[in-house]
């Protein structure tokens, strides 16, 4: 019962292009930037929006192809969705509102509230709160009602659109803890699009990176934590990350720039540079660091105790540094700074 | 401040006083003797049998109208929402000469259909719900058509996820969801066909018991028996008034 999706919709300013794979012993987190097509490829998969190119296959079931002229419509798909701010239905109790999916496939009345019933209990919904209306639920309630509603119509795949974004953050670590347990505990193709890094850390096996309509980087969270292939990427881990082409002991960056690195990698390159290996200096630093260039302070944020300044430059660079370093350097008002990275923190490895 | 008291004061003695003059001339105490009568009953009757079958065609015609006009993109839109609401600014009795020219004894429909069963239409119940349809289907229309827009389509997106096939998703979700506009928009339809008089008279005719509503009864009755012509009025503002309290939570009730 795997998923096989090539996916093409036009979209305003670019074209979603997606290739995507999934079998059921796995969670997939889609991530990507606000506005990347994450929510129109769900709704693609879900058949809400019909594709402009490409085909896609559950478990041997076909449920798009273009070329062949196939669709199947949403309500005959066997794909559930948890929707990004629940949206249950406002006139029905939370018990109807997870009913719905079982009457709509032709359960009797009273067999599915009883079964509906039980998947609140599953999801931690009592018998009160089962009575009542979406309107009258916090949104972390509304949310597990939302994930049970969608669990009840026991999909082969499971799709859930940013399902923690709309609840509030004393609500959010329990319900990614029950949204973790609800999603080990199916045999179904499994979804998650998200922004949010922590999310998809906690939901997910494997991440699929999406920007501006495009595949970017997939792999094990630790592959793409570890060598992001994106500026969002490495942004989202909280690191520096820069793409030019590497000759001999340097690597010239898209802006002219040039950055001296360790290793003889030739070609197209990543280059990797952690917050905490960045220096910051008052005047032109003296001293071994290959790399040192004059910026402008341009952001100070405290992050954890520890300060990370974004430095506007050539290249432009985020430092972390110690709040007294950040004191002695008068950084928080801004104004003009040095940099000093050392070639051997800098982590090059080849586009 | 004084400036626009005065109008204002003046404007809501334009809209009171007649009401006032009404309820004043009413014969209250033979009120009942009036309305009880049996051309009372018989326009009364007929007033409701109408205005609701009027009702009825409004619901059946205008909410897949209005669903057309609030979902369906198609070249001259505009000019359709344009034209169905036309009626609502027409001269009621404009509508009734148009509508004698279609179904008229020469009308271009009334001339070729016009042995078919249902027909004729003009001077008949018939042609007064057709007239009291025309004339108060676009209150309807507009209502439910601002309902359906207002609707979030993506509740109707989650139903279809869950299986539920077009029709289950409108029956279980648009319609509920929309109710409180169609109400509201019956509720305006019905009291426009009640009160319709203009395009009944022109189109249908007054003839007692057939075509004569409490609207042509009261215009017919005002000469000849004057009491029985305000007890009359005094039924159909109250029935207006009826419709204003349902709707209150909308209109009355917003701040």
């Amino acid at each position: 019962m795997s998923l096989s999706a090539d996916i093409g919709v036009r979209l305003g300013p670019f074209n979603l292009d997606v290739a995507l794979h999934a079998s059921p012993d796995e969670v997939v987190a889609v991530v990507g930037p606000n506005g990347a097509g994450k929510s129109t490829l769900l709704r693609a998969l879900a058949g809400l929006v019909r594709l402009d190119r490409g085909r896609t296959v559950l478990g041997g079931a076909v449920l798009d192809d273009v070329a062949a002229g196939a669709w199947l419509p949403p309500d005959r798909r066997p794909v559930a969705v948890v929707f990004q701010d629940g949206l249950l239905f406002p006139h029905l109790s939370a018990l109807d509102n997870v009913a719905y999916g079982l009457r709509a496939r032709s359960g009797g009345r009273a067999e599915s509230r009883r079964r509906a019933g039980a998947w609140l209990e599953r999801v931690g919904v009592d018998a009160g709160h089962a009575a009542r209306r979406p309107a009258q639920l916090s949104g972390g309630l509304a949310q597990r009602v939302a994930l049970a509603r969608a669990l009840a119509t026991e999909p082969a795949m499971l799709l859930l659109d940013e399902p923690l974004s709309a609840v509030d953050i004393g609500a959010k670590a329990q319900l990614r803890r029950l949204l973790r347990e609800q999603l080990a505990g199916t045999r179904a193709v499994r979804l998650v699009v998200t922004h949010d890094p922590v999310d998809a850390m906690a939901l997910a096996d494997r991440l699929v990176v999406i920007e501006a309509g495009r595949v970017t980087q997939r792999g094990t969270i630790a592959e793409v934590t570890t060598q992001p292939r994106s500026a969002w990427v490495a942004q989202l881990v909280g690191l520096n990350l820069f793409r030019g082409r590497a000759e001999a002991g340097r690597l010239v960056l898209s802006d002219g720039s040039a950055l001296t690195v360790a290793g003889d990698l030739r070609g197209p390159a990543f280059a990797l540079v952690h917050p905490r290996a960045v220096t910051l200096h008052r005047a032109r630093p003296e001293g071994s660091a290959r790399n040192a260039w004059a910026g402008e302070a341009a952001g100070v944020h405290l992050e954890g105790g520890r300060v990370r300044v974004q430095v506007a430059g050539a290249p432009s660079i985020v430092a972390e540094v110690t709040p007294a370093a950040a004191a002695d350097l008068h950084l928080a008002a801004g104004g003009p700074v040095w940099v000093s990275v050392k070639a051997t923190e800098i982590d090059l490895y080849p586009v | 401040m004084k400036r626009v008291a005065v109008p204002a004061a003046l404007g809501v003695a334009l809209m009171v006083l007649p009401l006032a003059g009404l309820l004043q001339h009413a014969p209250w105490s033979n009120l009942w003797t009036e309305l009880a009568s049996d051309q009372g009953l018989a326009a009364l009757r007929l007033s409701l049998v109408c205005s609701l079958g009027a009702l009825g065609v409004a619901l059946v015609l205008g909410v897949p109208l209005a669903w057309v006009l609030a979902r369906v993109p198609f070249p001259g839109r505009a000019l359709v929402r344009a034209l169905v609401t036309l009626p609502m600014v027409l001269p009621p009795v404009v509508g009734g000469v148009g509508l004698l020219g279609v179904f008229g004894r020469r009308g271009f429909l009334g001339r070729h259909f016009g042995s078919w069963p249902g027909f004729p239409l003009p001077f008949t119940t018939r042609g007064v719900v057709l007239a009291q349809a025309f004339v108060a289907m676009p209150f309807l229309v507009v209502a439910a058509e601002a309902g359906l827009r207002q609707l979030d389509a993506r509740y109707e997106d989650a139903a279809a996820t869950l299986g539920a096939g077009p029709w289950r998703r409108f029956r279980t979700v648009t319609l509920p969801l929309v109710a409180p506009s169609l109400a509201a928009g019956a509720a305006l339809c019905w009291a426009r066909a009640l009160g319709e008089f203009g395009a009944t008279i022109t189109f249908a005719g007054s003839l007692p018991g057939r075509t004569r509503t409490l609207p042509t009864a009261i215009y017919a009755d005002l000469q000849t028996r004057p009491d029985a012509a305000v007890a009359l009025s005094v039924v159909l503002l109250g029935m207006s008034l009826a419709v204003l309290v349902a709707l209150r939570g909308r209109w009355l009730g917003a701040r």
